[in-house]
């Protein structure tokens, strides 16, 4: 029994000759076995990471959607305020198309007669005057912008309490119309409401002075005001519901 | 059939317009896609059912745009009118004719809104601006042959859907058809 443990020199023979070849395949299946599981990490790796750049992409989402949220939240207030602060009642809206002309200046919001909005009624934002209802329909109206070349607003210089008329230029800009040049105004003065149209209430913000010419001719000093509102960021609106307003026919 | 399917067309670039061409830059001007459906309507169609498309579609304009109302449906009637008329000189209905009708009718509706707002609000005149005029121009000029590419294929689309064939709204010569 003990000499059948012994390899006999056949044994050897094939163990030798055997062994590197075995030596080497184990080798190259070694590696290539290690190259598989590289592979297979790498796959897995691409996965994890395909799986975290998707995460990434839905935490960015939902870090655009919070902050767009948050900046809503901080515009609605403003407006809550402003709604507070204007005498009542008022009713909030959303503009849902912009005039595609471009020789006027008007707005479509959804808010309309079965609303109770009417014809005439002032539209303002937290920033100041915007314009007055137009035409409404049950449940959109059209709003006319302060800007409209045939808007007008009665308004007063806060510092120097100078009357006159603001009126859309057709462009971001208004002009303050029928101001004599004996009237003092300065430049960078605040535009406010009059409340003397009979449309806006007193004290609203319009614009500030942003150049006077003094021509030879004529009695009026030519006045332009640069608008508080900026009118192509606008989104949400207060309408002021007034029922006795001047502009109705 | 026609009117339903160019007064649905025009809804949608009217709606277009209002709405997501508001959002592009300021340098980007406003493309007038329902301007460049009336020139269309004006050189493909006929007298009768053109006219009835045209005058819905500036009633619709006049809903959303502007403050006289009835100022959209007169204007694109003398549009439609301008280019029958030369219809008679030219055959415009050929692609080549379209874009520079288009450029040439946009300034013709920009005097014609100017001096119609002028008259009618003598002491609110409307502002002229070259500047934006030349850019509405170049707009209707660049984006007018792809534009009237589209309205081509809705209308061979309309052509291929009715039996005759014919331009809708115009006899055929043929007196049995």
């Amino acid at each position: 029994m003990a000499d059948r443990k012994e390899f006999t020199v056949l044994h050897k023979f094939g163990l030798e000759v055997i062994g590197p070849f075995q030596t080497a395949i184990s080798k190259v299946s070694n590696y290539s076995g290690s190259i598989r599981q590289k592979y297979v990490d790498l796959l897995s790796v691409r996965e994890e990471n395909e799986q975290l750049r998707q995460e990434l992409l839905q935490y960015r989402t939902a870090n655009i959607e919070y902050r767009e949220a948050l900046a809503t939240n901080v515009r609605l207030q403003k407006l809550l305020e402003l709604k507070e602060s204007l005498p009542p009642p008022t009713l909030t809206a959303e503009i849902v198309g912009k005039d595609p002309s471009l020789w006027f200046r008007t707005l479509t919001i959804n808010r309309g007669s079965s609303d109770g909005v009417q014809k005439g009624m002032p539209v303002v934002t937290v920033e100041g005057v915007v314009g007055q209802i137009l035409t409404s329909s049950p449940n959109y109206s059209k709003v006319l912008l302060a800007t409209d070349p045939n808007s007008a607003v009665d308004v007063i210089t806060q510092k120097t309490r100078v009357h006159g008329i603001v009126k859309g230029l057709g462009r971001d800009a208004f002009g303050l119309n029928y101001v004599l040049k004996s009237a003092v105004v300065e430049k960078g003065d605040f535009v406010l409401t009059s409340g003397l149209g009979g449309v806006f209430p007193k004290g609203l913000m319009v614009g500030s002075v942003l150049e006077i010419t003094n021509s030879r001719r004529g009695m009026f000093q030519k006045i332009e005001i640069e608008p508080a509102v900026d009118f192509s960021q606008l989104e949400h609106l207060i309408i002021i519901m007034k029922k006795d307003s001047l502009t109705e026919d | 059939m026609f009117i339903l399917i160019f007064l649905i067309l025009g809804i949608l670039l009217l709606v277009l317009q209002t709405t997501f061409l508001q959002l592009l830059p300021v340098w980007l001007g406003k493309p007038d896609l329902l301007f460049l459906l009336i020139v269309y309507i004006a050189c493909q169609a006929g007298i009768l059912r053109g006219a009835f498309v045209v005058i819905l579609l500036g009633l619709l304009m006049d809903a959303f745009s502007g403050v006289f109302l009835g100022l959209y449906p007169v204007i694109y009637l003398l549009v439609f009118a301008f280019i029958k008329g030369i219809s008679r000189q030219i055959a415009i209905n050929e692609f080549a004719y379209q874009v520079p009708l288009a450029v040439i009718s946009y300034i013709l509706v920009g005097i014609g809104m100017f001096l119609l707002s002028f008259f009618l609000t003598p002491d609110s005149p409307p502002q002229w601006s070259w500047g934006i005029m030349l850019l509405q121009l170049i707009i209707l000029a660049v984006i007018g042959t792809p534009v009237f590419g589209i309205f081509d294929s809705i209308m061979s689309f309309y052509r291929s859907s009715t039996a005759s064939g014919r331009f809708p709204g115009t006899k055929s010569s043929n007196r049995f058809n």
